[in-house]
């Protein structure tokens, strides 16, 4: 009997033993086709990839591969990720970097939530930090790999992805009845230095501002405005309901120095028209040259008349080229942040997976 | 034309024209412009016709010439108080400076000096003074001074020797005139200018074109107060000059006909000139006036005259005796003119400085 249950213990350790558990702990997320790391270098990858990747379960991975077996770096990529059982969770989340050492070359493949943690411009500016440590520091490239997901990864979590965003920041110029007035605006950012203009023509305009920053703080200011208004007051803005802009011009009090100009002129300009007509009335003492008056009547008759066609000169001006103008701006809208976002394409195993970073090395 | 006989010129740039058998045209060698033979023959004579000239008086009036007299000073006796009368020589009629009685200067209208006609007054001294009191009085920039009533009486009506001109005119006129056409296509404004040979002959008759014949008035004065209406002309009799002024000629009518001459050109040109139409512009090439015949009289017309001094200058008023049309130019009083204008000025800019206010214009 005993010896019956310890074949069954043994049968039973073996068979759960045999049985894969979940991979996470265990999952090698650095692997080096080439030999060129040294195992401690190696486990250090590994931890800090585990830190990361637990911290935020997802999995991320790096692959230093030899070649690509003739596979374009992205299908190798994502057939990497997909065949070998990678990604976290239901959607299979997570983000690899593969190092390919014969084609010199890098790349960056998402998969679930790592589609959207990671926005095509996200990829394409990790790609820029990563690869000027290839090919000579593999180490310090995969660990600035690893603090860059971590600050991407949070960044998702807590605020939004990290991504290029147009800041659109829209004009609405008016006057105090609501007339719309034109003007030229400057926006400048919180630091006060100048990024662009805003031209607002029926009381409409907007720019749209491209920067990482949906929050940012813009400082706008009113250079010029319709004829006999008051310029508005500077106007500063930060985070996206607020790139609506609406503005209230005053009318300009009475111009005194134009009107009494005008006015005093008008006077001056009258007066002298009067005093001369009045001066010419003093006069009336004209010579005559001619003698009509004495032309006896109906004497004048002409005896011989003729008109002849001599000659004919033809000239010509050359017509000046059209110009082509260009229209301005306007048009409905709001203001608000609109982002590039995260594109995707499908792998050969049908996973949705999103991609960049591609460099070469 | 090589054979001696007239040589034809291109009326646009000046050379000399030949045959062109094959298209029987005269043509250019130098512009390579075109023309009908008969068209340059009759632009030719056109030419020849329309020579510019003066016109140029024969006349002489209807009585004979005589020598003007030497002296300069005549003595008279008056026949009323037996008073000596000295005056110039060309006055005719004035009033004895002792006994006040009009005084006529019969020798002065002897023979040949005997006016053909003379219109008589018909506006009386009192008339006179008050078209005069109107004529200053609607003017006011005029110095307080000229609208003095005591001095007004010094009006004196004088009878002024004027030459009458009749005459019939012949002229022939020679235009260049051009029509203009334009047009455009895409690329260029086109102008075409066409030149025409504009040739009129015509008669034109004048009666009774005055002229001034004393030296002692203003000859612009005289022919603002014009016109005089001839049809009331009398023939002359010195019993008309009593109790006026009056002088006898001292222009000629030679001399006082080239200023009638002048007028008569120019209307004659005029009047000829005005039946050239439809055309973009015209240009008078050639002016050549014929008197077919001519007729100077001698008048004497009616001239109400004052003369008044201010600031030291001498102002002088005339007035047509016959229709009562006053002239006589004003000084500007300088004071009345720059309070006019302060006022003007301070009223138009306050109306004007109103409106802009009001109207929010700035």
């Amino acid at each position: 009997m005993k010896r019956i249950i310890k074949l069954f213990t043994i049968l039973a350790v073996m068979f759960m033993m045999s049985v894969p558990l979940s991979t996470s702990a265990d999952t090698a997320l650095i692997v080096d086709e080439t030999g060129e790391l040294a195992p401690e270098r190696l486990e250090i990858c590994q931890q800090q990839l585990q830190m990361v990747s637990d911290k935020y379960d997802v999995d991320v991975i790096a692959v230093i591969a030899a070649d690509t077996d003739g596979k374009d770096i992205v299908d190798f990529a994502d057939d990497y990720f997909d065949y070998n059982g990678y990604g976290r969770g239901a959607e299979r989340s997570g983000i690899i970097m593969v190092i390919d050492m014969n084609g010199r070359e890098m790349y960056l493949s998402t998969r679930g939530k790592c589609i959207d943690y990671f926005t095509d411009y996200g990829l394409e500016t990790i790609a820029d930090e990563v690869y000027v440590f290839l090919p000579g520091n593999i180490e310090v490239a995969v660990a600035k790999y690893v603090e860059l997901c971590d600050r991407y990864i949070n960044a998702a979590i807590t605020d939004k992805p990290i991504d290029f965003y147009y800041n659109r920041l829209y004009i609405h110029l008016n006057d105090e009845k609501g007339n719309p007035l034109n003007g030229h605006f400057s926006v400048y950012d919180a630091n006060g230095d100048y990024i662009t203009m805003i031209y607002v023509d029926r009381g409409e305009g907007y720019v749209d501002i491209g920067t990482e920053d949906t929050n940012a703080v813009y400082v706008i200011r009113c250079d010029n405005i319709t004829d006999k208004y008051n310029r508005p007051a500077d106007v500063t803005v930060r985070g996206s309901e607020e790139y609506d802009i609406s503005m209230v011009a005053e009318r300009a009090p009475y111009d005194l120095l134009t009107g009494g100009a005008v006015s005093s002129s008008s006077g001056i300009l009258a007066a002298l028209i009067g005093c001369s007509i009045m001066k010419a009335k003093n006069r009336s003492v004209h010579s005559k040259y001619e003698a009509d008056r004495y032309v006896e009547r109906g004497s004048f008759n002409l005896t011989n008349y003729h008109d002849h066609y001599m000659y004919s000169k033809t000239s010509r001006t050359a017509r000046p080229r059209e110009t082509h103008s260009s229209g301005s701006s306007g048009g409905g809208g709001h203001g608000g942040s609109f982002s590039g976002g995260s594109s995707t394409h499908t792998s050969s195993s049908g996973a949705t997976h999103g991609g960049g970073g591609r460099r070469g090395f | 034309m090589s054979d001696g006989l007239k040589e034809y010129k291109c009326p646009n740039c000046g050379g000399i024209l030949v045959f062109d058998s094959s298209t029987q045209n005269l043509k250019c060698p130098f512009c390579h412009s075109e023309f009908d033979v008969d068209m340059i023959k009759q632009y030719d004579e056109d030419i020849a016709e329309t020579v510019n000239n003066e016109l140029s008086w024969t006349a002489q009036p209807d009585g004979e010439w005589s020598q003007q007299e030497k002296q300069n000073i005549r003595e008279y006796v008056c026949k009323s108080c037996g008073g000596d009368i000295i005056t110039d020589e060309t006055t005719a009629a004035s009033s004895c400076p002792y006994c006040g009685n009009p005084v006529v200067m019969v020798d002065q209208f002897r023979g040949s000096l005997r006016p053909d006609k003379v219109i008589p007054f018909k506006f009386s001294k009192q008339q006179a003074i008050q078209k005069y009191r109107e004529h200053v009085s609607d003017k006011p920039l005029a110095p307080a001074a000229f609208k003095a009533e005591k001095h007004m009486q010094e009006i004196k009506g004088v009878y002024v020797p004027f030459w009458l001109y009749d005459a019939d005119v012949h002229a022939k006129a020679r235009y260049v005139a051009t029509r203009t056409r334009s047009w455009s296509d895409h690329d260029y404004d086109y102008t075409e200018t066409r030149y025409y040979n504009v040739f009129r002959d015509g008669d034109i008759s004048f009666d009774d074109v005055p002229a001034n014949g004393s030296s002692k008035m203003n000859t612009a004065m005289m022919e603002s107060i014009e016109p005089f209406d001839m049809r009331q002309a009398v023939d002359f009799n010195m019993n008309y000059l009593a109790g006026y002024f009056a002088d006898k000629f001292d222009i000629t009518a030679d001399e006082s006909g080239k200023k009638a001459n002048q007028r008569i050109r120019n209307t004659t040109a005029n009047s000829i000139e005005s039946t050239v139409s439809g055309y973009t512009s015209v240009r008078e090439a050639g002016m050549h006036m014929r008197l077919l015949s001519e007729h100077a009289k001698y008048c004497l017309l009616p001239v109400w005259l004052l003369v008044t001094t201010y600031n030291g200058k001498k102002y002088y008023f005339a007035m047509n005796g016959q229709t009562g049309k006053m002239i006589g130019d004003l000084p500007t009083d300088g004071s009345l003119y720059a309070r006019y204008f302060a006022i003007i000025a301070a009223g138009v800019s306050a109306l004007v400085f109103a409106a802009t206010y009001l109207l929010k214009l700035f």
